[in-house]
């Protein structure tokens, strides 16, 4: 096999996980429900979704690292269960920022590693190293001898993008390559793969940051409970909220559950998907909500006598432009509940 | 061919990484010389209140007994340690979270564990006899220095037909899918069984039967014959080796059948990520 016109191919992937056993009662997660999507060759596709939507476990399936239960996946056309080393020797992953390396290594002792492992050697191991490190901006910031130990998470990120880079792939996947980055290495991050992208790679990674999404991806989809819910262009997505109005509250007060009571009495009194955003450091509650024209008075009225019913104090309330963030709260609701990781 | 070429460099990998750690890191290469000093130390110390190294050497039979703890020493965790190295490692590679970009880029895991594992298994043995070497030679004299590299020679042939069973821990390691050594169980079993710190003489007869299907206790045995300077040893060793030699073929091919089924599940499981 081995022709594609697409980079990765996956149709009907689906995967239950056991968990529990022992001390707790087993039961089945479904992971993936049948995911099916395309992406062509030389653009960064996102796969966007809540955490547990499922997102990990398709990257760990186009990675041969895990077998799916049903479905096939072809990356530039190998199969990724029977062609596994084909499909190996063609990828670059980057599966979290923050471990995967020697601690006691420098970066560049750690690329030298996996660059054995992965089979290079003698002079175009060590030319390959510094290729890479220039790329992912490591040699400029004086940290390719740097202990992993001692390296910032910005720095631990570039140092996986570089490692994903070794083989010069053509196909990259990464999973939330900026979660937990500062914004300056976020924006770093995001400017490699575009760049990554217009040289002909196809980068396909997982994010829960819509903003992330609609920034740096030709293409995104949308993942809730296993399935994907839409899939298009940040552009196509967003036509979908073209004609609404998003309307953000943000509430202050004492929070113990992350916000939940919160939106399921929202839900139950606006009869329609609600969003949240929870911030630990200065105890606010954001909540987004879609409206059609003309609605917004009447919704903010309702959030505000929910939010005083469980004695919440209302900071700010704004109507804001559409989003993919927008788009996610209309479709999401037509997701499942179980989902992986 | 692409298989035996990603084995070796899965090696030399293995070997830069350790070099280069203990490197950055000389406190880990100062107690990695020590530990057979402290070792031996410890036993003469607790042996010497109970009886005199004389008593102690009539026991065992052999004629040097400080160069026989030293060997023994060496022998009772290097032997083992192809398993260990294999099991633990495996463990530890997943905590450290690099396992699976190993196995995202190597064409077949089983021939990495064991190439890596062999690495790891050598480099260790190496460390151990540049350590005690000197205080062999310094109280035996050359002659224990030359029997020493036997040692060593049947030392590291011992540890082929283990790589088979190290592969298999290191996966089943690897499968149950938790971040501790679960088969370090093997290794008290292995030392029991090896007659290092415990005769095989005097084991239940059905111990001793396994044992003789144990290739560290033929480790043992050989190390015993070169400490004991006793006349016509070469043609026990050859013996010796001969056995060693068969075991590694059955061994290796018992342990290549059962990592191929074992692959299977870890990418079933999702093991490996």
């Amino acid at each position: 096999m081995g022709s594609s016109v697409y980079a990765v191919e996956a149709e009907g992937l689906v995967k239950r996980y056991v968990v529990g056993g022992l001390m707790r009662p087993k039961r089945v997660v479904e992971a993936l429900r049948g995911v099916s999507f395309r992406v062509s060759k030389g653009i960064v596709f996102s796969l966007l979704g809540p955490n547990g939507a499922g997102k990990t476990t398709t990257i760990n399936i186009l990675a041969t690292l895990l077998e799916p239960d049903g479905g096939e996946a072809r990356v530039l056309g190998f199969d990724v269960v029977r062609e596994r080393w084909e499909v190996r020797k063609r990828i670059g992953v980057l599966l979290s920022v923050e471990r995967g390396f020697f601690w006691k290594l420098t970066a560049r002792e750690n690329l030298i590693y996996f660059g054995m492992v992965y089979g290079l050697s003698g002079k175009d191991l060590r030319e390959r190293v510094d290729e890479v490190l220039d790329v992912v901006g490591l040699n400029d910031l004086g940290a390719s001898d740097k202990l992993f130990e001692e390296m910032s998470l910005g720095m631990k990120a570039r140092l996986g993008l570089a490692r994903a880079l070794l083989r010069d792939p053509e196909v990259l996947l990464l999973d939330e390559p900026t979660l937990g980055l500062d914004p300056p290495s976020s924006v770093y991050v995001r400017k490699l793969l575009r760049s990554l992208a217009e040289k002909g790679k196809t980068v396909i990674l997982t994010t829960h940051n819509m903003y992330e999404a609609e920034i740096v991806s030709d293409k995104v989809a949308m993942i809730v409970g296993g399935r994907i819910v839409i899939e298009g262009t940040p552009q196509e997505l967003k036509k979908i909220v073209a004609k609404k109005v998003p309307v953000e509250v943000k509430l202050r007060g004492t929070i113990y559950d992350g916000g939940e009571g919160v939106r399921k009495d929202l839900v139950k009194v606006l009869g329609r998907p609600v969003y949240l955003k929870f911030s630990r450091d200065n105890d606010i509650l954001e909540v987004r909500i879609v409206v059609e024209p003309g609605e917004e008075e009447r919704v903010v009225e309702k959030v505000l006598r929910v939010s005083q019913s469980r004695g919440l104090r209302v900071v700010e309330a704004k109507v804001l432009e559409p989003s993919l963030e927008d788009v996610f709260i209309v479709v999401a609701s037509s997701g499942g509940k179980d989902g992986g990781g | 061919m692409e298989a035996v070429r990603a084995a070796l460099l899965s090696f030399a990998a293995e070997v830069y990484m350790s070099v280069r750690v203990y490197k950055n890191n000389p406190s880990m290469l100062f107690t990695s010389l020590t530990w057979p000093y402290l070792m031996v130390f410890v036993i003469l110390v607790l042996g010497s209140s109970y009886g005199s190294l004389d008593e102690f050497s009539r026991s065992l039979g052999v004629t040097n007994p400080i160069f026989f703890l030293f060997a023994a020493s060496g022998i009772a965790f290097t032997a083992v340690s192809i398993v260990d190295y294999g099991a633990s490692f495996a463990a530890w590679y997943r905590w450290l979270g690099v396992l699976p970009y190993i196995v995202a880029g190597t064409p077949s895991l089983p021939a990495y564990l064991a190439a890596s594992g062999l690495a790891r298994s050598l480099l260790n043995v190496a460390l151990t006899y540049v350590s005690i070497t000197p205080a062999v030679i310094l109280l035996g004299g050359l002659e224990s220095g030359v029997r020493m590299i036997i040692v060593i020679g049947v030392l590291i042939s011992g540890m082929i037909p283990l790589v088979g069973l190290a592969v298999v821990a290191a996966m089943l390691t690897v499968m149950v899918k938790v971040e501790s050594d679960v088969l370090s169980f093997i290794n008290p079993l292995l030392l029991l069984l090896s007659g290092v710190f415990y005769p095989i003489a005097l084991l239940p007869d059905i111990l001793e039967v396994v044992a003789a299907l144990v290739p560290i206790s033929y480790i043992v045995e050989a190390s015993k014959i070169a400490a004991a300077f006793e006349a016509a040893w070469g043609g026990r060793l050859y013996s010796i080796m001969y056995i060693l030699g068969l075991m590694a073929v059955a061994y290796n091919l018992v342990g290549l059948i059962s990592s191929l089924r074992l692959e299977r599940s870890i990418y079933l499981r999702g093991s490996a990520a």
